[in-house]
C-alpha cells in the first residue's frame, strides 16, 4: 500500500495502566521515526573507564530508532580484543550443564546477619477478635447494632458510616478511645474479667503497633491493604524485619531494552536498530518481572522480524561481518561464531553448538550468503541462551530445595543488573576462572562496574519505567486539537527527560529527591513551545533553568505530564491515581463494579463554564461510593491541573483561575498542605514515606519480583544502605549486596 | 426529578438471565452438518459505531432500514439487525469499550480485558487453519489508527496487519510474492531453520528446569510453532477452485490521501475474500480507522449535497461529526456510515457470488458482524446497534430480520441552574455483547454456556 503503512508498529503493547474510569483513555499505534543524533559532548569528560580493554569509550549517546539512549561505546571498541583467537574446542560449561559450584564453604558476611528477635509472635485481627473484640466490643458493635460492626472494618460503606476513610483510621480511632477509657463501655465486674480486659487491651496495643495487619498468618504486602491502610506503618528496619524473601530458581527473560543495549554493545553503537518491542507485563509497578517474562507468538514473530533487520544492519555496518560478507570462502565464519557466540551466550560455545551453527550457514550459503551469515546472527539472538538469564543455579549438596548461582550466572546477573547488557570480557573471564563466588569478589566487580557509565542505564531505565516516561511515544493523542504533538515533539520530550536523568544521576551524583526536585530543564527550540518561563533556539537539547515555581524535576517535564494526560484532556483522575498508587505506594484497588462513566453522567453538563476540578469534584462528591477514593485522588489531580495536556504551565482554565491547592494526610514525614503540584512534589519527595516507596519499587525492579512481604530484611537492609548514602542514586548498585541470599535460590516458589 | 440508581443485581434479576437455560443447543454437528464446509466469522469495526439506536423500523420480518443503513437494502435478505446491545459500564466508551467489544470483559483499570476476544477463543477451539486469524486494519496516512479489538490468551492486544502485510502473508500461503522464487525459498528456509533449531534447543534444555520455569519454555515453544504457522512456513500452497490470487495492489504514487484510504479498504476486503475462499482461516477482524471527513457526500438539513464536515477546521471528526452538535453534524455522520455500508454491501455481494460445496454461497457460510465502540457516535453504550450479515448457510442463522431486545431505563446526570443532579432517562438494553458472542459461538459450532464476564450473560438474542 502506501509507504506510511510500513510505519505501523506491528504490535502495540498496551501498557498496563490505571486508567481512571471517568476519562478518555488512549490506544493506538505510533512508531517513531529513526534519527541519528550524537550526544552533545558536555559530558565527555565524565567518562571513567577502569577496564583498559574498554578504555576508549567515546561517550556517544546513541540515537537509534527510539531516540536518545545510554550507549557509550564507540564502534570499533565494541567487543573485547583478541577474542577471535579463542578456539571453539575448549572445555565449556554452560549455565545448564555446569556442575561446578562456587566454594560453598565460604562464609559471606551478609549471610551471617543476625536474625531479628522473633520471640514475640505477630498479632493479627483474628487474635484480637477472639481475645478482646468478641467479648468486649460486639455488644455495641455487633449484629443489628446502630454502630459500625467491628467485623466490617474492611467494608467501605461501614467505614463511611463511621466517618473513617480507611480501616487504619478506624482502628486508630478505636485505639484512642480505648486509651482514653471511653471504650469498652462494658465494665468488668469480676477480677478475672478485669484481667481479660487488660490482656485484651494489651493484645490490641500489640496489633496497633504492628499497623493492624488484617490477615491472620497472612502476608502484609501492600495488596492486602488496598484502600484500607498504609503499609509503611510497618516498613521494616533491620531490627524489626522478618524473613529473608528467598528468590526462586528461575529464568529471567531479557527486556526489549536489554536486548537493544546488548546488540549495540556487542556489534557496535553506531548501528541503527529497529524497535525491539516485546511484551513486558507490569508487576509491582515496573516491567522487569522475572515471573512474567515469557515469550508469546507475537513476541517471537516480532523478534524474528526485528532480528532480520538487525542482521542486515550488522552485515552492512559492522566491519568484521561486512568483511566476511564480501569474501567468497568460509574461513572467516567460524571465528565469528566463536567470538560473537561467546558474547551473546555469555560463555564459550561447545564444539557441537559451534558446528551446528556452521552447518546451518553452509546449508543456506548456496542460495544467499547474506541470508547464511544472517542466520548465524539471528539464530544466536533468538536462542534461549541469549534471551533468558539463567538463575537456576546448581544443586547444593545437603541443602534440599536450595540452589546456588554458578559463576556464569553471577556474571550475567551482575552485567544485566548494573549495565542492562551482556558481560564484558573481564566478567566472562572471572566467571571462567571461578572468581565470582564470594561477596568480596562480587563487591569488587560491582565497584568496578559502577564506574563505567553504563551503570547509569539501569537507574535511568528503572525511573523511566516506573514513571511511564516513554508512554508518550505510543499514546493516542488528539492531534487535531493539539497540533503541537508531533512525533518529533514526543521524541524530544522523552529525550529531554532522559537527559535530565543523566544530568542528575551521573553528572551531579544526585539523590532520588534531586530527580524530582531538580531546577534544571532540558529543551530545544521544539520543546521550548511548551515552556513559558524559558526559551531555546537550539536544535539540540540544552540545559536551562526554568522558573522554579513552574517547573521542578522529572514530574514536571512534558514527557511525564503528556504520558499521564488523556487523549484530549489533562487526565485529572489518572494523574491522581498514578501519584497515589505508584509514587506513594498507596494502592486504591478497583472502583466498584456497578459504576457508570463520568462522561456519561455529565453528558448534559455545560463543561465550558467549569474547571475540570469543579466538574469532577461535584461529580464524585455526589456519589458516596465515588467519594471514598476520590477525596484522596482529586486533590492530587487538582494540583497537577497547572499543566495542560501538553505539559504547558497554566493558571487559568475555561477563563477561571485554577485552584491547585489541597491537602494530603497520612504520609510519614510529609507536610500535608500544598498550593500546587510543585509544592506537592516537594512535600512528598522530601518525606520518609516516599523514600520507603522508592526503595520498594527499586527492590522490585532490581530483583525482578514483588517482595513476598514488605517486612522482609532484604528491603530493610536496602533501605538502610540507601539511607546511609543519602539516597545517592549511583550508590544503588552496592545495595545489591543487601540481599542476604545473593547467591542462593530456592527450587520452589511460594504461591 | 426522579432518581433511579441502577443496581447491578436488580439489573441482572430483571434481565432474564434464567432464559439462558433455554438457549438452543446448537452444537458443532448442526453447524458443520453440510459437506464439511466450515462457517466463517468476520467482525468489522466501525469507529464511532453504525449510527444511533435501531437501524431499522417495522416488525421482525417486515422492516425497512434507516437511511444510515440504506445501502444494505440490496442484500436485505442476508441482514439481521440487532437493536441494540449493552456494551460496558466502564470508561467513556473511547477506552475500555474497544477492549470490551469482542471480549465481553472490560478491565476497569483500562488494562487488557479479562478474557480473550471471540476470534481468539474460537480459533483455539476450532483450530487455526493455515493462517492464524487475520487481523487487519484499513488505514491511511494522517488519520487515527485502527483500534485494537483482538486480545489473546495472554490477554494483551494482538497486532493488526496492514493491507500489504496481510496480502504478503496470504501470498506466502497461496503462491510466492518475493522478488524471485529462489529468494523466497531461501528466506523461508532460513526462518524455518532458525525456528526449528530453537525449538529443538528448548526441548533439550527443558528437562533441567524447575516445573514453574518449564512453563516459560513451553510457551516459547508454542510461540515458535505459531510463528512458523503465521509466516506460512508449515503450509502448503493452496490454489484452484474458489481460491484465486488477489490482484496486485496498485501503486499509491500520486494518489490523494483519501484515495489511499479507500484503496486500503478495498485491498483489505480483497484479502478477506481470498482468505475465506482459500480456507486459510475461519476468522477475520477488520478494523477501519476514522474516516476522512471529505471522502464522502452527505445531504444537509436544507437538502443540499455537501462534502466535508459542517463545523470549523479546528474540530475533529469525533468532536464535530460523531458528537453531532447540531442537525447537520448528525447528517454528516450519517453520510459517513452510509459510505462504509456501501463498501460492506459491495463486499457481501462479492462473497455471495462464490458458490461453496454445500450449495450455499460464501456469504451464506460467513457471519459478518458490524459495530463500533459506541452505538450512536456519542458515547452511547447502552443500546448499541449490531448489524449482522450472512450466515444462513453453515452457521444456520435466521436472516432478513430485525431483532428488538428487551430494554430498561437507567440514569444519567443533568444540570439545572449549575447544579448537577441525577435523573432517569436512558434506555438500556437487557442483552449484551457477551450474549451476542455466546450465540455466535454456538452458530460457529462451539456451544458455550457463558462468554466474557459471567454477569454480562443475560439472555438469548435469537439469532438462531
Amino acid at each position: 500500500m502506501n509507504n506510511n503503512e510500513t510505519t505501523i508498529n506491528p504490535k502495540k503493547i498496551e501498557p498496563i495502566r490505571n486508567i481512571a474510569h471517568t476519562e478518555q483513555g488512549m490506544t493506538g499505534n505510533k512508531r517513531m521515526h529513526s534519527k541519528s543524533w550524537l550526544f552533545s559532548g558536555f559530558s565527555l569528560w565524565l567518562i571513567i573507564g577502569l577496564n583498559l580493554s574498554w578504555s576508549a569509550y567515546g561517550c556517544l549517546g546513541q540515537i537509534g530508532e527510539t531516540g536518545y539512549e545510554y550507549v557509550f561505546v564507540d564502534a570499533g571498541q565494541t567487543t573485547p580484543p583478541d577474542q577471535t583467537t579463542t578456539t571453539p574446542d575448549k572445555t565449556v560449561t554452560t549455565p545448564d550443564q555446569t556442575t561446578t559450584t562456587p566454594d560453598q564453604t565460604t562464609t559471606t558476611p551478609d549471610q551471617t546477619t543476625k536474625t531479628p528477635d522473633s520471640s514475640e509472635p505477630p498479632v493479627y485481627y483474628a487474635d484480637v477478635y477472639k481475645g478482646f473484640l468478641q467479648e468486649f466490643c460486639t455488644g455495641c458493635h455487633g449484629n443489628g447494632s446502630s454502630q459500625t460492626r467491628v467485623d466490617s472494618y474492611s467494608n467501605e460503606t461501614h467505614l463511611a458510616k463511621a466517618g473513617k476513610s480507611s480501616a487504619f483510621d478506624y482502628w486508630t480511632y478505636a485505639r484512642d478511645r480505648i486509651k482514653k477509657g471511653e471504650m469498652p463501655s462494658k465494665k468488668p465486674v469480676a477480677e478475672d474479667e478485669q484481667q481479660r480486659l487488660n490482656d485484651g487491651i494489651a493484645l490490641f496495643e500489640r496489633w496497633a503497633k504492628a499497623g493492624f495487619p488484617e490477615k491472620a498468618g497472612g502476608s502484609t504486602t501492600p495488596n492486602d491493604f488496598k484502600g484500607k491502610e498504609d503499609p509503611f506503618v510497618v516498613f521494616p528496619t533491620t531490627a524489626t524485619c522478618k524473613g529473608k524473601d528467598p528468590l526462586p530458581a528461575r529464568l529471567w527473560r531479557l527486556t526489549g531494552r536489554q536486548i537493544r543495549y546488548s546488540i549495540l554493545d556487542v556489534f557496535g553503537s553506531q548501528l541503527n536498530l529497529p524497535t525491539i518491542n516485546i511484551s513486558s507485563k507490569r508487576s509491582g509497578g515496573v516491567t522487569n518481572s522475572a515471573s512474567e517474562s515469557g515469550l508469546d507468538n507475537v513476541d517471537v514473530t516480532q523478534l524474528l522480524k526485528a532480528y532480520e533487520q538487525v542482521s542486515t544492519e550488522i552485515l552492512k555496518n559492522n566491519k568484521e561481518w561486512k568483511d566476511c560478507l564480501s569474501k567468497s570462502d568460509d574461513t572467516c565464519v567460524k571465528p565469528l561464531i566463536t567470538k560473537y557466540g561467546r558474547l551473546l551466550w555469555r560463555r564459550e560455545l561447545t564444539q557441537e553448538e559451534s558446528d551446528k551453527l556452521f552447518q546451518g550457514y553452509k546449508s543456506l550459503v548456496k542460495d544467499s550468503r547474506d541470508y547464511a551469515l544472517g542466520f548465524i546472527i539471528e539464530r544466536l539472538m533468538l536462542s534461549s541462551k541469549f534471551l533468558f538469564r539463567s538463575e537456576m543455579g546448581d544443586v547444593v549438596s545437603g541443602q534440599p530445595n536450595t540452589r546456588r548461582l554458578n559463576h556464569q550466572e553471577v556474571a550475567t546477573f551482575l552485567s544485566f543488573t548494573i549495565w542492562q547488557s551482556v558481560p564484558d570480557d573481564e566478567l566472562l573471564t572471572a566467571a571462567k576462572e571461578n572468581r565470582l563466588g564470594t561477596l568480596p569478589e562480587i563487591r569488587a566487580q560491582i565497584q568496578r562496574m559502577a564506574k563505567d557509565k553504563r551503570a547509569l542505564r539501569p537507574i535511568a531505565e528503572f525511573i523511566t519505567d516506573w514513571l511511564h516516561i516513554r508512554d508518550i511515544l505510543t499514546l493516542q493523542k488528539d492531534t487535531t486539537t493539539f497540533k503541537e504533538i508531533t512525533p518529533q515533539l514526543r521524541q524530544d520530550a522523552v529525550d529531554a527527560a532522559l537527559k535530565l536523568l543523566e544530568h542528575v544521576i551521573w553528572v551531579k551524583k544526585g539523590s532520588i529527591a534531586d530527580v524530582f526536585q531538580s531546577k534544571d530543564v532540558f529543551l530545544n527550540k521544539n520543546l521550548a513551545k511548551l515552556y513559558s518561563s524559558v526559551s531555546s533556539t537550539s536544535d539540540g537539547l540544552e540545559m536551562k533553568q526554568a522558573d522554579p515555581t513552574q517547573r521542578m524535576g522529572i514530574l514536571t517535564t512534558p514527557a511525564f505530564v503528556m504520558s499521564h494526560s488523556k487523549e484530549a484532556t489533562t487526565g485529572f483522575v489518572h494523574r491522581g491515581v498514578f501519584f497515589l498508587e505508584e509514587l506513594s505506594c498507596r494502592p486504591l484497588g478497583n472502583p466498584p463494579d456497578d459504576l457508570s462513566s463520568g462522561e456519561e453522567r455529565t453528558k448534559n453538563v455545560d463543561k465550558s463554564k467549569l474547571t475540570t476540578r469543579q466538574l469532577l469534584e461535584s461529580l464524585h462528591s455526589a456519589e458516596p461510593s465515588c467519594n471514598n477514593c476520590h477525596k484522596k485522588i482529586d486533590p492530587i489531580g487538582a494540583a497537577f491541573e497547572i499543566f495542560d495536556p501538553l505539559g504547558r504551565y497554566r493558571i487559568m482554565e475555561n477563563g477561571k483561575p485554577i485552584d491547585a491547592s489541597g491537602k494530603l494526610d497520612g504520609f510519614n514525614g510529609m507536610k500535608p498542605e500544598f498550593n500546587n503540584a510543585i509544592e506537592l512534589i516537594k512535600n512528598m519527595t522530601d518525606s520518609t514515606h516516599f523514600r520507603q516507596c522508592f526503595t520498594l519499587k527499586l527492590h522490585t525492579y532490581t530483583w525482578g519480583r514483588t517482595p513476598e512481604g514488605i517486612r522482609n530484611c532484604s528491603i530493610a537492609t536496602m533501605f538502610e544502605h540507601l539511607k546511609g548514602k543519602n539516597f545517592e542514586l549511583l550508590q544503588v548498585h552496592e545495595a545489591l549486596l543487601a540481599n542476604q541470599q545473593f547467591f542462593l535460590r530456592t527450587e520452589t516458589t511460594k504461591k | 426529578m426522579s432518581k433511579i440508581f441502577m443496581n447491578r443485581r436488580h439489573f441482572l434479576r430483571n434481565a432474564g438471565i434464567a432464559s439462558l437455560a433455554f438457549s438452543p443447543l446448537i452444537t458443532s454437528s448442526r453447524a458443520l452438518a453440510d459437506t464439511g464446509v466450515k462457517p466463517r466469522l468476520l467482525f468489522i469495526f466501525l469507529p464511532h459505531g453504525p449510527g444511533g439506536p435501531g437501524g431499522g423500523k417495522g416488525t421482525e420480518h417486515n422492516f425497512t432500514f434507516s437511511p444510515w443503513l440504506s445501502p444494505l437494502s440490496a442484500i436485505k435478505e442476508h441482514v439481521t439487525l440487532v437493536d441494540g446491545l449493552f456494551g460496558t459500564w466502564w470508561g467513556n466508551a473511547h477506552n475500555v469499550s474497544y477492549a470490551h467489544l469482542l471480549t465481553g470483559s472490560a478491565n476497569p483499570n483500562g488494562g487488557p480485558p479479562r478474557n480473550p476476544s471471540v476470534d481468539v477463543m474460537l480459533e483455539k477451539k476450532l483450530g487455526k487453519g493455515v493462517l492464524p486469524v487475520q487481523r487487519l486494519v484499513a488505514r491511511a496516512s494522517g488519520y487515527a489508527g485502527g483500534r485494537q479489538v483482538c486480545y489473546g490468551d495472554n490477554l494483551k492486544a494482538i497486532s493488526l496487519q496492514t493491507a500489504s502485510q496481510a496480502q504478503a502473508a496470504i501470498l506466502n500461503n497461496i503462491g510466492g510474492v518475493q522478488s524471485s522464487e529462489a529468494k523466497l525459498r531461501a528466506l523461508r528456509e532460513k526462518r524455518k531453520k532458525i525456528l526449528d533449531e530453537v525449538a529443538g534447543e528448548l526441548k533439550t534444555l527443558r528437562s533441567r528446569l524447575t516445573s514453574e520455569e518449564k512453563i516459560k519454555f513451553d510457551q516459547f515453544t508454542n510461540s515458535i510453532n505459531e510463528t512458523a504457522s503465521s509466516l506460512g512456513l508449515n503450509g502448503t500452497i493452496k490454489t484452484g477452485g474458489n481460491c484465486q490470487k488477489p490482484g496486485a495492489i496498485p501503486s499509491t504514487k500520486g494518489l490523494s490521501r483519501n484515495k489511499v484510504y479507500e484503496l486500503g479498504i478495498d485491498t483489505q476486503f480483497a484479502n478477506l475474500k481470498t482468505t475465506f475462499a482459500c480456507n486459510l482461516t475461519q476468522f477475520g477482524v477488520l478494523s477501519f480507522n476514522e474516516i476522512p471527513h471529505d471522502i464522502y457526500d452527505w445531504t444537509d438539513s436544507s437538502g443540499k449535497t455537501r462534502r466535508g464536515k459542517p463545523c470549523g477546521s479546528t474540530e475533529n471528526f469525533h468532536q464535530c461529526v460523531a458528537h453531532y452538535k447540531d442537525k447537520d453534524g448528525r447528517l454528516c455522520f450519517e453520510g459517513s456510515v452510509k459510505w462504509f455500508m456501501q463498501k460492506i454491501a459491495n463486499f457481501a455481494k462479492e462473497l455471495d457470488a462464490i458458490k461453496e460445496p454445500n450449495g450455499h454461497t460464501l456469504l451464506e457460510n460467513t457471519i459478518i458482524v458490524i459495530s463500533g465502540e459506541v452505538g450512536d457516535g456519542n458515547h452511547d453504550r447502552n443500546r448499541k446497534p449490531f448489524v449482522v450479515i450472512g450466515g444462513r448457510g453453515a452457521p444456520k442463522l435466521k436472516t432478513g430480520r430485525i431483532i428488538k431486545v428487551p430494554q430498561q431505563f437507567g440514569w444519567g446526570l443533568t444540570t439545572t441552574d449549575g447544579k448537577i443532579s441525577i435523573d432517569s432517562r436512558a434506555a438500556i438494553s437487557q442483552r449484551t455483547e457477551a450474549d451476542l458472542w455466546r450465540e455466535i459461538s454456538q452458530a460457529m459450532g462451539v456451544n458455550l454456556k457463558t462468554f466474557g464476564s459471567p454477569y454480562l450473560n443475560r439472555g438469548r438474542i435469537g439469532l438462531l
